[in-house]
């Protein structure tokens, strides 16, 4: 089910999470645990059921092996456990997202023929199994307690942030479900929660929407794009990926808030990053963090010396691990690493004490992230190459109509036409506000922090959630469910 | 008053109005509403409009051309020129078999064609695809004669955010705009040309799709009816670009279903064209499509010479 829907805002939702509290006051806390999980798993299945038994069986294998990890006192059994269940979830993932792309590979590297079905991705399969992953790591280092079957299954599946994150640890949430005070409604929590709520559904419906037809125009046809096609293309991407990713983060921490459950935010005026370290504390931040604790750090530790080398490596490879968890495709893994070696080239600048100026950081860093972004959405690497040599005017330039006299452009021979898109206007006005919000305006964390409920604040919310709600005629996925 | 109260009243409140607003306009039609008597609509009822064209005409036409908006820019004078006749334009959007039929009957009714083209969408006999409510409101209802008719009160092309900006455009092309779709004469459609270097992609997904034995008994009827009057059937199947035509080819479910409603067509008509198949490749060029769904009068022309004049191209094939 999509948050952008009428079926989620006007039903799911409201019945949700009216019945979560009803239960809670009428009947028991733990009853009301149940009937979330129990929503959740509506939630993901009404997409599609088969996929159901995979994320049962997922959480039943990652239960019951942390249990047993949490159990075992001998640290050669407990070792082995983890592993177990370290490898069921490396299978679960290499099976159903990476298995076509090494095949393909093979069959590219062997000119070999080996048939394949192609898999359907199920849905929220990378992060499901990477916060999973994250518990048996913690089970291993005893970190973590034994838990009920409900209280897991509930991390797991709680809907805000089963099918795209924010990736949470156990203890983020589900200790504020055992707080007595979020058991009861709490209406300061359910304005916020509305509030962050219908910003995301703006981010996502008006903004990135709008600017994903764009992107998707462009991407379509690569091998007719001039120079300001290209841009227009790969800036459309850009701001079309912030939008609707952060989008729905604001969704789901909003819907959080409306449980009581403030989950970790996620974003943080990432195209304001002066460079890729910056950058990557600002962008998808549970990812960053996952990555940092879970891949680089024991990456790090398995060198024999720590030192700056060393740690560059590490951090090299752990980029290129989080493009591929991105996408089973080589742009993917490209766009991981060159991200990778852009930090390598940040600390190493800063090691050396080298400053550049604000703006001029800021210009570089973000035409680094523009790039990136053209990587990870182009289909082929081929692709990306059209859209790059379109950006650097290595196709051709078409002149916006009006800017010169029609009969001085035929004699010399250029072409006049629609600038970008049929919608030339609008475009550059979405352009400019897309500018403008992402540099100037405070972002959704900052808009929280401002967040009073006055008539001012109600009546911004309501103009903006009507407005989405005419816009949800045209529903669209969000991008990150395809990871 | 708090935050909650207030955040619900106005959203009622800013639903009603737009609503209100958008309904007053009434900008594609539908529903037949003019509170405001604006002459010119975002999207003119055509049905009406050509349907008024026929009646008061003096010319005796022959040859009708009959299909949704992808056939709209299907030159009658092309024909002419090739079959030395007069040719209507009988095009309207968004069409099913419940339009044809009701078309066919009224042109019968004041007509005596030799040849009927009808150039058939691959949505038009998806039993998801609605009926549009215009032809419910339109003076070509009555042709329907007796036949159940259901009204869709919730369109989906209403209470959208592209019909609030289409009911402001309504509003400033009556009072201070210049009116730059409309019909000419002979029902043609103005010269509209692709002035982008590609062809845009349209909805290429039809996530529902399947094939309704209603639309397929009327298309049966119809035949019925014409070859009754020993009246010539073309029946074309409209041509999409290439890039629609794969992601049509590439999905297997719908893939069958595309080769099923070719099969459907051409056990009907003895005379079908398929212009929906990879011969399209050639053409799939701004010259030729405005989007890949409206093939421009150049690609018009084409087809109009492989199938009167017999001229020798890789488009199109007689199924």
């Amino acid at each position: 089910m999509l948050f952008n829907s009428y079926l989620f805002i006007f039903i799911f939702l409201p019945v949700t999470l009216i019945g979560y509290f009803f239960i809670n006051s009428k009947i028991n806390h733990t009853i009301g645990k149940k009937w979330l999980v129990i929503s959740s798993l509506f939630f993901y299945s009404y997409w599609n059921i088969s996929y159901l038994p995979l994320i049962l069986s997922s959480i039943l294998v990652n239960f019951y092996s942390s249990r047993w990890i949490l159990a075992e006192q001998r640290q050669n059994r407990k070792k082995m456990i983890f592993l177990l269940g370290l490898g069921f979830n490396l299978f679960l993932l290499g099976y159903f997202k990476y298995r076509d792309f090494f095949l393909d590979n093979i069959n590219f590297l062997f000119s070999s023929d080996i048939n394949f079905a192609r898999l359907a991705l199920p849905l929220g399969i990378s992060f499901f199994t990477l916060q999973q992953i994250a518990y048996l790591v913690d089970a291993f280092q005893g970190i973590t307690e034994k838990k009920k079957m409900t209280d897991y299954s509930l991390f797991v599946v709680f809907f805000p942030q089963l099918i795209a994150g924010p990736i949470v640890h156990y203890q983020n949430v589900m200790g504020q479900f055992k707080n007595n005070e979020n058991k009861k409604i709490n209406l300061d929590n359910l304005k916020l929660g509305i509030y962050i709520f219908v910003l995301g559904l703006f981010k996502k419906v008006i903004l990135a929407d709008t600017f994903s037809g764009w992107a998707t125009e462009g991407f379509d046809h690569t091998d007719t794009l001039h120079f300001f096609q290209a841009w227009g293309t790969s800036l459309s991407y850009t701001f079309q990926l912030y939008f609707d990713f952060s989008g729905y983060s604001d969704m789901a921490i909003g819907i959080g808030y409306m449980f009581n459950i403030s989950l970790p935010k996620n974003f943080n005026s990432p195209l304001q990053a002066r460079n890729i370290v910056d950058f990557w504390s600002r962008w998808h931040i549970t990812l960053t963090q996952f990555i940092t604790s879970y891949v680089f750090t024991p990456l790090v530790r398995s060198f024999k010396e720590i030192n700056f080398r060393n740690s560059m490596i590490a951090m090299f490879i752990a980029m290129s691990i989080s493009g591929l968890w991105h996408g089973a495709a080589w742009t993917f893994i490209l766009y991981g690493a060159i991200h990778g070696l852009a930090i390598i080239v940040n600390h190493s600048m800063k090691k050396r004490k080298i400053k550049l100026p604000k703006t001029l950081a800021w210009f570089l860093a973000f035409n680094f992230i523009n790039i990136g972004f053209t990587l990870f959405r182009a289909t082929s690497l081929s692709d990306a190459w059209k859209v790059y040599q379109g950006m650097l005017g290595l196709t051709f330039f078409q002149l916006p109509k009006g800017i010169i006299s029609n009969s001085f452009i035929k004699s010399s021979g250029m072409t006049l036409g629609q600038h970008m898109t049929n919608d030339d206007n609008l475009f550059l006005v979405m352009l400019i506000l897309g500018f403008i919000i992402v540099l100037k305006q405070k972002n959704t964390m900052e808009l929280m922090d401002k967040f009073k409920g006055s008539h001012k604040d109600a009546i911004i919310t309501a103009f903006m959630f009507i407005f989405c709600i005419f816009g949800l005629t045209r529903v669209s996925e969000f991008i990150y469910f395809n990871f | 008053m708090d935050f909650l109260k207030r955040f619900f009243i106005y959203c009622i409140l800013l639903f009603l109005i737009i609503s209100a607003f958008i309904l007053s306009i009434d900008p594609y039609d539908k529903y037949g509403i003019n509170v405001f008597g604006f002459k010119h609509k975002a999207v003119m009822q055509s049905r009406d409009y050509k349907f008024q064209m026929l009646e008061t005409s003096d010319i005796d036409y022959k040859g009708f051309i009959l299909g949704s908006s992808a056939a709209h820019r299907f030159h009658t004078e092309d024909i002419k020129e090739i079959l030395k006749v007069d040719v209507f334009n009988y095009s309207v959007q968004h069409t099913t078999t419940d339009d044809y039929k009701a078309q066919v009957n009224h042109l019968l009714e004041r007509y005596n064609p030799k040849f009927i083209i009808l150039n058939i969408d691959f949505t038009a006999l998806d039993e998801s695809f609605d009926t549009d409510n215009r032809l419910y409101n339109s003076s070509l209802k009555k042709y329907l004669f007796n036949q159940k008719t259901e009204t869709h009160y919730f369109d989906s092309d209403y209470l959208s955010l592209r019909a609030i900006a289409d009911s402001f455009n309504v509003i400033g092309v009556n009072l201070w705009g210049k009116v730059t779709h409309k019909y000419l004469e002979n029902g043609n459609y103005i010269n509209e040309i692709n002035k982008t270097n590609r062809v845009n992609l349209k909805q290429s997904s039809y996530p529902h799709y399947k094939i309704s034995k209603k639309r397929v008994s009327d298309l049966l009827g119809i035949k019925k009816r014409l070859t009754e009057r020993n009246i010539d059937i073309y029946v074309l199947i409209s041509p999409l670009s290439i890039e629609h035509l794969r992601k049509i080819l590439d999905n297997p479910n719908l893939s069958k279903i595309h080769n099923q409603f070719k099969q459907e067509l051409s056990s009907i008509f003895p005379n079908v064209w398929d212009f929906e198949n990879l011969g399209i490749s050639d053409y799939s060029t701004p010259q030729y499509f405005i989007d890949s769904t409206h093939p421009t009068r150049s690609l018009f022309k084409v087809i109009s010479k492989k199938i009167f004049d017999h001229s020798s191209t890789n488009l199109g094939t007689r199924l």
